[in-house]
């Protein structure tokens, strides 16, 4: 092994070292810098965002370019491996149609989620029938072309050690690879929004029969994942099951006992849970109490307060956030400084990880992903 | 550039309500552009609306939250500087709060909004079961709005309107409130208060 590598594994190994300290809230030396900016890295890196859609390679090597370009001693990892066309993977977290730049949309157009009523009221006895996998396998080829679901899929499976082994080459940690989440964000994803929040009011106890019925699919694909990867850590979505959307009574019956069940089998099995929560949770902080302890990992994108976080959740688990979407696109680079430094001093120095929130939009100025890189540099050294 | 949000639950009666606004907006030779986001099936509304032959900007989400507003501010900024228009409206998804959006608009550095006003529009044929399962998204709606609107008025019963009534002064004692059918032409009254700045 060259010098070169050599250095590079041992600068892995402290980055990952770091991430994993402030997973556990030990302290760290510096606080670590995550990176997320799907879209942002191919329109900063001058690729058509129907390309790096189309070319699996893309979404890795413009990804890690784009990292490098902003500041290779910057980042010490990435929120989500970037591994495989985006598309199918979207397809499968939101069981949504997606339209494709390129495609349904203009080259170099943000990919879009339509949202509209593909699984019917019906579905749900079937979902209880035949099971889950049986019927999503069978539902997916009313949001996707199936032969190029499974052509993603072999290619991930083919790829995905490469992919880290990129990943490692340039010094970042994937901190998650793959996703689950809990059965209301995939019915709401195939029901669409507004009418599953009316089945929510006339059929609660039918859909709570088939969430049951679900969640031992979504705890084993979690466990599956990460076992196949190797990292310890699984994407967990949140979005529409948002304290800020619903009622406490659905929340506490519909939405919460899933986290609780999902998090603690990923947490039984050494798999921390990167919850990747969207719009504002303040107001269950306190039930994350619940959660297990240092397995989990608040991604949140400037709506929930994380100094609110800090104070109800400091001793029991960590943040990565949340410089928000909207001020890397409208803010100036002072600003981004600005909000750097007092997540720090207010969030930091332990179980902080800085990362934009939830995601640097495409629209991102590059000015401000890079005042983002700078004061990191500036403002996260503890030690 | 003057900025109404109109906010409400899907199916509330907001595309309706903005068909008549745009309507009432051009008989006064005003520059109107309407600004829709296609979470939760708005692409529907998007086509009525452009059928009518109104400008119509989509927002395109990346994912549900974040990508929303940064692309909201930048297709404000654009219609702004080179499209001068007198007004947009933005109907943000039935599921959106709009005090995420308010704090997005804040974020316009530099960019002059001569007047911003949040309307929501109410179902009173489905307020309870919007209540019973979206309790904070529906009252962060109402707390926030400078209007109250009560559509369905000749749908709804004396009832079912006086709890929709109930419902807004129990989140926002103060706003406006107006119950109205929306359909035909846009009530001369509503006209005023979505657009105080005309008179």
């Amino acid at each position: 092994m060259s010098e070169a590598m050599n250095d590079m594994q041992t600068l892995y190994e402290q980055r990952r070292l770091r991430i994993e300290k402030t997973i556990a809230l030990e302290p760290v030396d510096r606080i670590p810098t995550a990176y997320m900016g799907m879209a942002f890295a191919p329109r900063y890196m001058g690729m058509s965002i129907a390309e790096f859609c189309e070319v699996p390679e893309n979404r890795t090597d413009v990804t890690l370019a784009a990292m490098d370009k902003l500041g290779a001693e910057v980042w010490d990892g990435i929120n989500a491996l970037p591994c495989g066309r985006i598309v199918p993977s979207l397809t499968s977290a939101w069981l949504s149609k997606i339209a494709a730049p390129g495609r349904e949309l203009p080259e170099d157009s943000l990919w879009q989620v339509q949202e509209s009523e593909v699984m019917k009221p019906e579905d749900y006895d079937v979902i209880l029938e035949k099971g889950w996998p049986e019927f999503v396998e069978g539902y997916y080829p009313r949001v996707i072309n199936v032969d190029e679901l499974k052509e993603s899929r072999v290619w991930v499976r083919k790829n995905l050690q490469s992919v880290i082994d990129k990943c490692r080459e340039h010094g970042y940690v994937p901190i998650s690879f793959g996703g689950t989440a809990i059965p209301f964000e995939y019915l709401c994803g195939g029901r669409s929004m507004s009418r599953f929040y009316i089945d929510l009011y006339r059929n609660k106890d039918k859909i709570k029969e088939v969430m049951d019925h679900m969640m031992p699919h979504m705890i084993r694909e979690g466990v599956h994942t990460a076992e196949v990867s190797g990292i310890p850590a699984i994407w967990v979505g949140g979005w529409r099951s948002a304290s800020s959307l619903i009622a406490p009574k659905i929340w506490d019956e519909m939405v919460f006992p899933y986290f609780l069940e999902l998090t603690h089998a990923l947490a039984d099995k050494g798999i921390v849970s990167v919850l990747h929560f969207d719009q504002d949770w303040n107001r269950d902080l306190e039930r994350f109490k619940e959660l297990p302890a240092k397995m989990c990992l608040l991604n949140t994108d400037g709506m929930t307060d994380l100094r609110k976080v800090k104070e109800i959740l400091g001793d029991h688990m960590a943040v990565m956030g949340d410089v928000p979407a909207a001020l890397l696109y409208s803010g100036t680079p002072d600003d981004i400084f600005k909000y750097v430094h007092d997540l720090i001093r207010d969030v930091g120095p332990t179980g902080l990880i800085l990362c934009p929130g939830c995601d640097a939009p495409i629209n991102a100025k590059p000015e401000n992903m890079e005042a983002m890189a700078a004061a990191s540099r500036e403002y996260g050294q503890v030690t | 550039m003057h900025l109404l949000v109109m906010a409400g639950f899907l199916g509330s009666g907001k595309t309706t309500a903005i068909i008549g606004l745009a309507n009432a907006v051009r008989e006064r030779d005003l520059k109107l552009a309407i600004v829709v986001n296609e979470i939760g099936e708005i692409g529907i509304d998007d086509q009525v609306l452009k059928q009518l032959d109104h400008d119509v900007w989509e927002l395109l989400s990346g994912c549900i939250c974040c990508s929303l507003t940064g692309d909201l501010l930048q297709t404000l900024d654009k219609l702004d500087s080179e499209y001068d228009v007198d007004l947009v409206i933005v109907e943000p998804s039935g599921a959106a709060n709009p005090q995420q959006i308010i704090d997005a608009l804040r974020l316009r550095s530099g960019a002059i909004t001569e007047s911003i006003l949040t309307a929501v529009i109410i179902d009173p044929l489905r307020i309870n079961e919007l209540i019973e399962i979206l309790q904070p998204l529906i009252r962060s709606q109402i707390e926030i709005a400078d209007l109250i609107i009560i559509s369905k008025a000749d749908l709804a019963s004396p009832g079912e309107i006086n709890k929709a009534k109930k419902t807004a002064r129990e989140f926002n004692p103060d706003a406006p409130l107006i119950p109205v059918s929306l359909k035909g032409p846009l009530e001369s009254g509503l006209e005023k208060e979505l657009l105080p700045w005309l008179t």
